[in-house]
């Protein structure tokens, strides 16, 4: 197996969750295939020592949390304007993006996954940020702060905001 | 609903969610990327970077070229300038005599007009500047007030 065909393996055995982290932070799938690829080169730069490690998995995700904090911080507010107006075209890539429910799965569970999801979508930046990082990420809310470089309270009043409006959007309740 | 039963609820939902797939895309542009990355990162490496043997070896064969093109150009003169045209040639020859003569001229002149005047006019020219340069320090000490500003 030649190092190229180590390096293609490794990406498909990561890619989904990569790319699951990305999307979620920014909800925004072209941006987040972007950092996806910037992610993996870096992979590529050290893979010999990467390759082999088991906190593979962990550097990946770190190093994915990170990018897309630095993207947010220094583009998306330059183009906030911009991405609100291609907002709906890319909600339809992002569902598209989601898998697919199992066939045994009833409709109701697949019609309140999906407006949880979009839920997720429609937060703010910085409601959805910290909640991604404390829900999917399993940081703590310390962490959170140090990497938002933000205090502990706006982060638990952040995370408590965007919690219910997604209850909200569970529910259907506007 | 309480805070805590609000984020056990949102984990539990959130948790249930079908992760994201990577689109189909993206498997072929990092390999791509990485492809021409991997292109960008090996640089060229010159002569002095060689190993010792490649390097002995390079400087060799170096050697053997221009000795070999020299020894060329020498041993078929003779036969290239039996297969020109004498014109081209016989105007070459005459430009480069001329060019000799000229030279010639050149050196002549210098050796017999210049070169002798030249160190006379050095130590004149040297020998003008420092008497200036006396003099001018002769005067800001002399001269009452110091030399005029204006």
């Amino acid at each position: 197996m030649t190092d190229a065909d180590r390096f293609e393996a490794f990406v498909r055995e990561y890619q989904d969750m990569v790319f699951a982290t990305a999307v979620r932070l920014l909800a925004n799938p072209a941006e987040a295939e972007d950092i996806a690829q910037t992610v993996f080169l870096r992979a590529f730069e050290r893979f010999s020592t990467i390759e082999t490690s088991a906190t593979a998995a962990g550097w990946l995700k770190t190093v994915t949390t990170n990018l897309c904090l630095n993207h947010l911080a220094r583009y998306r507010a330059r183009w906030q304007f911009f991405s609100e107006l291609e907002r709906a075209a890319d909600d339809e890539g992002y569902a598209a993006t989601v898998a697919a429910p199992s066939i045994g799965d009833a409709l109701e569970e697949a019609s309140r996954q999906q407006r949880l999801e979009r839920g997720v979508q429609a937060l703010p930046d910085h409601q959805r940020v910290p909640l991604v990082l404390f829900h999917f990420e399993d940081m703590t809310y310390k962490e959170i702060a140090a990497a938002l470089g933000i205090s502990v309270p706006k982060v638990k009043t952040d995370i408590h905001r965007g919690r219910e409006a997604l209850k909200r959007a569970m529910t259907g309740v506007v | 609903m309480n805070p805590i039963d609000l984020e056990q609820l949102v984990d539990v939902e959130l948790k249930r969610l079908p992760p994201p797939r990577a689109p189909r895309t993206l498997l072929p542009r990092v390999l791509a990327a990485a492809a021409a990355q991997e292109q960008h990162a090996r640089p060229a490496r010159g002569w002095s970077l060689w190993p010792r043997v490649w390097q002995f070896a390079g400087g060799a064969a170096a050697v053997v070229v221009f000795f070999g093109i020299w020894k060329l150009a020498a041993f078929a003169q003779p036969f290239v300038s039996g297969l020109m045209p004498s014109g081209g040639f016989g105007r070459a020859a005459a430009f480069a005599k001329n060019a000799e003569d000229a030279a010639t001229v050149v050196r002549v002149l210098w050796d017999v007009l210049l070169q002798p005047v030249a160190t006379y006019v050095s130590v004149l020219a040297i020998s003008l500047a420092l008497a200036c340069a006396l003099l001018w320090t002769a005067v800001e000490r002399l001269a009452p007030g110091g030399v005029s500003q204006r």
